[in-house]
């Protein structure tokens, strides 16, 4: 009864205010702002003497210059405030000018890791990693970023908060595009990597170096947020349960039923479940018949039944579904 | 109606599978990689030699990828060769070798990057590059690390048998700073899905 009533003071005020908490809790947030400590992101030319309110930073010839990991942290301070004062509890895998988790720089996979283990020991409901972009000095645009085989959610989010930076930054519009980043496949919960700007574009990278554009910016990415949670995607889409298998542990794949039968019951006596399937090859331009032990979320659980069964003399591999997922994602296009 | 007899069969056999596994509690899907037990399907091994630095006439055409002028596609490139070695080893040589003058397209490969090896393994292309590549390689940017590692993805799994590519430097697992891709294992192109460009 409280939640029909908040439902219906939501829908009275939500048009005004985009009342995070029309449907349930506001879903905590994780912000990752890219780059940071040893790897400066993407470096932009600025006029000389560029006020920028970020530390200012100079080429080996004394240009004055700006770094793709202080545009994203500043950004990131911005969208916290913001949600925040929303009531959205937020989360950041670095606050300061270090690494993710704000440890002085490691690895650029461990950097990447400490992001996503950040997001997913917090519970967070929602991953948004802030970066800017480069190519050639010409190219301009905004794009956002999700992963096609992870959680549906993702390209919602990345959708919504995408048409949101568009209209605020009032670049060309490069699409909402999907690429295997790290953050967006070792996330739990829906995750997007949004990338504002180009800074190799000497007129965007002015842009980038104004705190009222990086506001908006800021502002823009949180509006999408709020409208995700407005329009119960949250509860729609949830965390990792539902993003579905992605790796396939098979017991081998046989041309003929009587083999892969022989393969399926010595899988089944050594206490394992299999099944049998019959699949078509794209290689061998053929159906086989594979002897498939399990399904996983995530590739470890999916390592382990593998290490159980190698233990016990039974050829197994691990198979990505990705490639050929049938899976579309039902979020708005 | 082969493909309905086919689908149906799969069907069935889906059914059946569904009954039998209880692992995942879920009805198994396709595989995308070739396991290592396919009897008809044995693993390839192919050690390249160097490439012949003469310049002879072309003997084979080889399928390359580039990222187009704005960064937003890859333009396929049909581009004959008189590179050595394997189908593999020589598609890279002409990617490394850069886009046709005048293309517009963008440059693949970091300046300076060499085909040090290369190796096809059980449908894995092992790609050893020179350090080049890593010094090269785009500080930040989404388009920018797109432009490069794309097209190597795409170009190296267009040769016949390879559907993964495993990338090291001099050997060893590389890390570009600034890259927001995991090198500890193979690229597919699921990495990058759907960005070539109509013909």
């Amino acid at each position: 009864m409280k939640r029909l009533n908040l439902l219906v003071i939501a829908g009275v005020v939500g048009t005004l205010t985009w009342s995070a908490s029309a449907i349930g809790a506001p879903p905590l947030v994780a912000i990752d702002a890219g780059h940071g400590g040893a790897d400066s992101g993407a470096v932009g030319v600025l006029p000389p003497g560029t006020q920028t309110g970020l530390p200012a930073r100079f080429d080996k010839d004394g240009q004055t210059v700006l770094y793709e990991k202080d545009v994203t942290l500043d950004v990131a301070h911005r969208l916290n405030a913001f949600l925040l004062a929303r009531g959205v509890p937020t989360v950041m895998t670095r606050t300061q000018d270090l690494a993710g988790g704000d440890v002085p720089s490691t690895t650029v996979t461990a950097d990447l890791r400490a992001r996503v283990d950040i997001a997913n020991a917090a519970g967070a409901r929602l991953f948004v990693s802030i970066h800017e972009n480069a190519l050639a000095s010409t190219t301009q645009g905004t794009e956002t970023f999700h992963f096609y085989y992870a959680n549906p959610g993702a390209r919602a989010l990345a959708v919504l908060v995408h048409q949101e930076v568009v209209t605020a930054l009032g670049l060309p519009d490069r699409g909402v595009k999907t690429a295997g980043f790290y953050v967006l496949k070792n996330t739990r919960m829906p995750a997007i990597l949004v990338e504002g700007a180009f800074l190799s574009n000497p007129a965007e990278a002015l842009l980038l170096a104004d705190p009222d554009v990086r506001q908006r910016l800021a502002d823009a990415v949180g509006t999408g947020v709020l409208r995700y949670s407005a329009a119960g995607y949250d509860a729609i889409y949830g965390i990792a349960q539902n993003v579905g298998p992605r790796y396939q542990v098979n017991a081998g794949a046989f041309r003929k039923l009587g083999v892969a039968r022989a393969r399926y019951r010595q899988v089944r006596r050594n206490g394992f479940s299999a099944g049998i399937r019959s699949e078509f090859h794209a290689k061998l331009r053929r159906n086989l018949f594979y002897v498939v032990a399990g399904k996983f979320t995530y590739r470890d659980n999916a390592q382990m039944l593998q290490k159980r069964m190698r233990a016990k003399r039974i050829p197994a591999n691990v198979a990505s579904l990705a490639k050929r997922s049938r899976v579309v994602p039902s979020s708005p296009r | 109606m082969a493909r309905i007899v086919i689908a149906l069969l799969a069907l069935i056999m889906g059914v059946m599978a569904l009954a039998a596994c209880g692992e995942s509690g879920a009805e198994p899907q396709a595989s995308t990689q070739a396991p290592t037990t396919v009897p008809t399907e044995s693993p390839a091994v192919t050690t390249v030699p160097p490439p012949s630095t003469n310049t002879s006439a072309p003997t084979r055409t080889v399928t390359l990828y580039f990222a187009d002028a704005e960064g937003q596609q890859l333009i396929e490139e049909a581009r004959p060769t008189a590179a050595t070695g394997s189908d593999l080893r020589a598609a890279l040589v002409e990617l490394a070798n850069g886009p046709a003058q005048g293309s517009g397209r963008q440059p693949a490969l970091p300046q300076g990057s060499a085909i040090v090896g290369t190796n096809i393994q059980g449908g894995e292309a092992l790609v050893n590059l020179s350090a080049e590549f890593t010094q090269g390689y785009p500080s930040g940017g989404a388009a920018a690390e797109f432009a490069v590692l794309a097209p190597l993805v795409y170009t190296a799994t267009a040769v016949a048998g390879v559907e993964r590519v495993r990338i090291t430097v001099d050997g060893q697992t590389p890390a570009p700073a600034g890259s927001q891709f995991d090198w500890s294992t193979a690229f597919t192109r699921a990495d990058f899905p759907d960005v070539v460009a109509a013909p």
